[in-house]
């Protein structure tokens, strides 16, 4: 015995809210799109949506689970997307059968396990042009019709009848062309009205971002880069369209990250024209066997609290920019300045989070495969004898005698610490010149005396002197740099 | 401080965490993070930084305080979990092999650089930073907050349990702020310590009299005070003071096994440089 239900989604609204900014057809789509999650067979039938969950039950522990899986899902998916809507949906034998419930149910009828032969004619689609024939010669159910000899029903209302009514009997195959969600998602929307302020593009972004989820939830994939595209009006003298890419460093089918970072990326762009419509492309997805089970459970402990890492990095990449949200990484030099650089946390973000996640499975293998090929970052130097803050670029000092002056006189504590880097250059350098070595010898040449000196208010400096030379006059006139804080 | 008054006495099952008599020192109802020095932990409410609430650091110039105090807390906290510590608008680069020395991981570590007239794109990292799951500490350099500015990031690091380090001028001393704990930093040059720690808003008393903390790594104080002592010898040779006089009060840390004091007189290139 097959097993099918059929479903349907009617927006509310309540008096005093703002009508669903999606309408019917847009959401029984995302309904379809989501029942493709539980079944591949499911089709969109006049007003309704009909799924034949008959392979999927053992799966899913039996059609009361199932049900609940599924209204949970549609209200997980309604709730992310702040849609009031009312989910209705009956169960059948046929799919006709299920339909004919689902409309009984929906014009207010109680019964939902109402009998087969009881369900009124005009719950049936293809009986609809013949209603008022059918009611004059008495036949108000499905089974008064059966009743009727086939031949003549056949030559009174045409064969279409008969066979849909074979159809919800079981006796004729139940087939329909099957949903298939597309390989790209695309989408296009006009907009209600003209748009001038990038930041207003928002709105019609989230209409399409509510599609966009029910796509991914559909397909069970997550989304890693979008497109948005934006056509100009084309009176103006400009190019006719916009627009912006987004790239998350995670495949997510949760879209309001990505929904935050359109946001971002938006409120810096500048619209040169007035906007009418928008379109909305997935460029990059990625499978996510287990993103049903993720986002569906209902445990605390289950749920994220807050943001991830990955995402703190991007949200602030979008609106700071790259170059001002850094993270640390070692250099093997004797140079203070270059034995670390700090360098944009968007590019190095995947190492970022395998610190603080060890050990996450699955991802392992391709990975640590990677890093192994690839040449492991060098050990980090510890040295307490070093400043806590290191200025970017070393400050000239002036000198008062044969000391530095930084805001007042200073006392040296301790130094010299003498430091000399691209010596052995230094001696062979016209060897070097000749030969291709132009990557070293480009490196400035570092000789250095650093000493440790007192201010007034009681902080501690790192400066130092370079050493021009051996000459007797370059020794006396001393260059004096501050290059760290001690904290 | 103040003796128990007669009606104290009469109420003495007022034992409970949540009450708390404003003339003794705040209890432990928040969690804390020890600060690494037993003499701040003594006068600070539950014994160490409250994780949850807006530590105030006030200093007459940026950057020259703050990692000693802190480095402490921040190691214990990464030495805990696999969070990371975000710094906001911090003043200058943090050279990684000498935090690296105070054991901190500088991996987890996340600079938010600041630009200058762009103070309200910090307080928005700022909170960004203190609602992320994998976040456990945010330090951020504010010197144009304001209390409204504070309230809010009091609200989230209180919300999200973060611990929140926010430092500011001296001048913000005479304002008034939402943060339940203020400390004042400044330099100083005695043989007891190098930094005067003033906590001069608590759950509790008033502090009698500032603290002072040597917050230095040992080897960094062990060099310093080599160089003293050989420059006293050198005054000595010279017979310029009669320092027989006074008895040598220079403290070597010998105890400790990795800071050698030959090794620390050795890498003195011998200059003469007087």
């Amino acid at each position: 015995m097959r097993c099918w239900i059929a479903l349907r989604i009617s927006t509310t609204t309540e008096a005093g809210q703002p009508a669903c900014p999606m309408d019917a057809a847009m959401l029984q789509q995302a309904a379809a799109s989501l029942a493709l999650g539980l079944t591949p067979r499911v089709a969109l039938v006049d007003e309704a949506v009909l799924m034949d969950v008959t392979a999927s039950l053992r799966l899913f522990g039996g059609l009361a689970r199932l049900m609940q899986l599924l209204v949970q899902r549609l209200e997980v998916f309604l709730g992310e997307n702040g849609l009031r809507a009312e989910v209705r949906r009956a169960q059948g034998a046929t799919s006709l059968i299920a339909l004919g419930r689902l409309r009984v149910l929906d014009e207010g009828g109680a019964a939902v396990k109402k009998r087969v032969a009881e369900l009124p004619m005009r719950t049936l689609t293809a009986a609809r042009p013949h209603l008022g024939v059918l009611e004059r010669i008495g036949c108000r159910t499905w089974d008064d019709l059966l009743r009727l000899p086939r031949d003549g029903v056949a030559r009174r209302f045409g064969a279409e009848l008969l066979q849909a009514l074979d159809r919800a009997r079981g006796s004729a195959p139940d087939d329909y062309e099957w949903l298939l969600l597309p390989e790209h998602f695309e989408e296009k929307l006009e907009l209600n009205a003209l748009v001038t302020h990038a930041p207003a593009l928002m709105a019609g972004v989230e209409r399409l971002l509510v599609q966009l989820h029910a796509w991914l939830l559909g397909r069970q994939s997550g989304l890693s880069a979008l497109k948005i595209t934006w056509h100009l009006d084309k009176r103006r003298d400009v190019p006719p369209t916009g627009e912006l890419e987004v790239r998350a460093a995670q495949p997510a089918q949760d879209l309001r990250h990505v929904a935050r970072l359109i946001a971002e990326h938006l409120a810096q762009q500048k619209l040169l024209a007035p906007v009418h419509s928008l379109t909305l492309q997935s460029l990059a997805t990625e499978l996510l066997a287990d993103a049903a089970a993720a986002t569906g459970s209902l445990l605390m402990e289950a749920r994220k609290q807050g943001d991830s890492v990955v995402e703190l990095v991007e949200r602030l990449s979008a609106r700071l920019g790259d170059a001002r949200v850094r993270a640390w990484q070692p250099c093997a030099d004797h140079r203070p300045e270059l034995m670390q650089r700090w360098v944009p946390a968007r590019g190095v973000i995947s190492s970022l989070s395998a610190q603080l996640h060890p050990t996450r499975p699955g991802r392992k293998p391709s990975k640590g495969s990677k890093t192994a090929s690839s040449s492991t970052p060098p050990e980090a130097k510890t040295e307490a004898l070093y400043p806590a803050w290191l200025l970017p670029e070393p400050v000239k000092l002036a000198a008062a005698g044969n000391n530095p002056v930084y805001q007042g006189p200073l006392r040296r504590l301790a130094g010299p610490q003498r430091l000399e880097a691209a010596e052995w250059l230094l001696a062979g350098s016209e060897a070097a010149r000749q030969q291709p070595f132009s990557g070293l010898s480009a490196k400035p040449w570092a000789l250095r005396d650093y000493f440790i000196y007192r201010t007034q208010q009681g902080g501690l400096l790192w400066i130092y002197s370079e050493r021009l030379g051996a000459t007797p006059e370059g020794a006396r006139q001393r260059a004096w740099y501050l290059h760290g804080f001690f904290a | 401080m103040l003796s128990p008054t007669p009606a104290a006495r009469a109420l003495p099952d007022l034992a409970n965490a949540h009450v708390w008599r404003a003339g003794e020192l705040g209890g432990a109802s928040v969690q804390i993070v020890a600060t690494g020095y037993a003499a701040l932990d003594a006068v600070l409410p539950g014994g160490g930084w409250p994780r949850g609430a807006l530590i105030e650091l006030l200093q007459p110039q940026a950057g020259v305080h703050e990692w000693g105090l802190v480095a402490p807390a921040l190691a214990a906290l990464q030495a805990q979990g696999r969070e990371l510590t975000v710094l906001v608008g911090a003043p200058w680069l943090p050279f990684g092999p000498a935090l690296g020395a105070r054991s901190l991981d500088m991996r987890r570590l996340l600079s938010i650089e600041g630009q200058p007239g762009d103070a309200p794109s910090l307080l928005w990292a700022t909170r960004e930073a203190l609602q992320c799951a994998e976040v456990h500490s945010v330090l951020a350099w504010l010197p144009d907050a304001r209390s409204a500015h504070l309230r809010r990031l009091q609200i989230a690091a209180h919300a999200h349990h973060k611990l929140l380090f926010v430092f500011r001028p001296l001048r913000a001393q005479q304002e008034s702020s939402p943060a339940p704990l203020r400390l004042r930093l400044e330099g100083a040059a005695q043989e007891a310590g190098t930094l005067r720690v003033d906590v001069f808003k608590r759950r509790g008393p008033p502090l009698a009299a500032p603290l002072l903390l040597d917050t230095r790594p040992a080897r960094l104080a062990a060099l310093l005070a080599a160089s003293r002592e050989r420059a006293r010898r050198q005054r000595e040779e010279a017979g310029v003071l009669a320092p027989l006089l006074l008895p040598s009060r220079v403290a070597l840390p010998l105890n400790s096994p990795q800071s050698p004091i030959h090794a620390l007189l050795d890498r003195i290139a011998h200059l003469d440089h007087h």
